[in-house]
């Protein structure tokens, strides 16, 4: 829906339209062929970057509105390269769920936000004052895949120019999308900047997971379905969390449901039940 | 603690909103515009 300028993709150019101006929640570069709206991680880069910008107020305030409302809800649905992932995960192959420096190594995606996306674009600047986009130039797989291959594809001109960073970046997409039919979501996992982003409203979003332990049996079904490695039972608010409802599918006794507010009603009870022990305590 | 942990949510998208409509004010707009709407060399992996 937000790559839907196809006349683009026919003759090698990107939209130019106001519509531009306005981020989309997921991963989507803005030059893509299809894009009709800006990605919020090559926004924030270039704001950063950008001399006449102190601090990225609107992008920021992107991030802030889109974390608040769904957190990691966009990666499990609204992200097209996650979406390419969870497809090639479907190729039958051996599955790796999980190896030994796995947790550890989710991690990086907060060093890759921190340095590549917000650090070195603030910070190196060139004669002019302009930084550059460091994690669109040197990791995104999105935009070698939806924005660098169909542009050189139909652009003869971009494909004259194409040297060392096209072939070090089609390395990095190569690598990736081959992980990815063996280990589920490898980018969204360890790299993603903007997964790194929304993972830290996971706890304070409007939507979530809310886990019934009354009804809860701790079968283990629900971490078992879950192919990010989370164990809804105990973290259902995980960082890690992409909100797919695989775990809610799967659940035997229907003790965990995902949407809008659902903490609401068990976090009234546990006020309410904070106040009755503390009127029992006052009496 | 728990109302706290209710209202953090609303007082985000406060922010968010709040935020958005500070960086419209400063001309933001037109940074990530001139951005988004041209082909970004870098990552294409061109420049």
């Amino acid at each position: 829906m937000t790559n839907g300028y196809l006349v683009g993709f026919v003759k090698g150019r990107i939209w130019q339209g106001d519509s531009k101006a306005v981020c989309v929640p997921g991963l989507n570069c803005y030059s893509c062929p299809g894009a009709l709206g800006a990605c919020p991680i090559g926004s924030l880069q270039a704001e950063l970057a950008a001399r006449e910008v102190k601090f990225p107020l609107y992008v920021t305030g992107f991030l802030l509105a889109f974390g608040a409302l769904f957190g990691r809800f966009v990666c499990g649905f609204l992200c097209p390269f996650g979406w390419v992932q969870d497809l090639l995960y479907k190729i039958p192959s051996k599955k790796i769920g999980t190896f030994k420096y796995d947790r550890l190594l989710r991690y990086l995606k907060f060093v890759v936000l921190a340095v590549l996306v917000i650090l070195l674009p603030a910070l190196v600047k060139n004669a002019a004052g302009v930084g550059a986009p460091w994690f669109c130039k040197w990791v995104c797989p999105s935009g070698t895949l939806f924005a660098g291959i169909p542009l050189l594809l139909a652009n003869p001109t971009l494909r004259a120019v194409a040297g060392f960073l096209f072939s070090w970046k089609m390395a990095v997409l190569i690598l990736i999308l081959g992980l990815s039919v063996f280990l589920y979501r490898p980018f969204c996992k360890y790299l993603c900047p903007l997964g790194a982003a929304y993972a830290l409203f996971n706890k304070a979003s409007f939507y979530r997971l809310k886990l019934d332990e009354s009804a809860c049996t701790h079968c283990g079904a629900c971490k078992r379905a879950c192919n990010m490695g989370v164990d809804p039972s105990k973290t259902p608010d995980d960082m890690e969390c992409i909100r797919c409802g695989d775990c809610v599918k799967n659940c035997p006794t229907k003790a965990l449901s995902a949407g809008f507010f659902t903490s609401r009603r068990k976090i009234q009870a546990e006020d309410s039940a904070e106040g009755s022990e503390q009127t029992e305590s006052e009496t | 603690m728990k109302t706290a942990r209710r209202a953090l949510p609303v007082l985000l998208l406060a922010l968010g909103a709040g935020f958005l409509a500070l960086g419209i004010l400063g001309g933001e707009v037109a940074v990530v515009l001139s951005r988004a709407a041209n082909i970004c060399l870098e990552c294409i992996g061109i420049g």
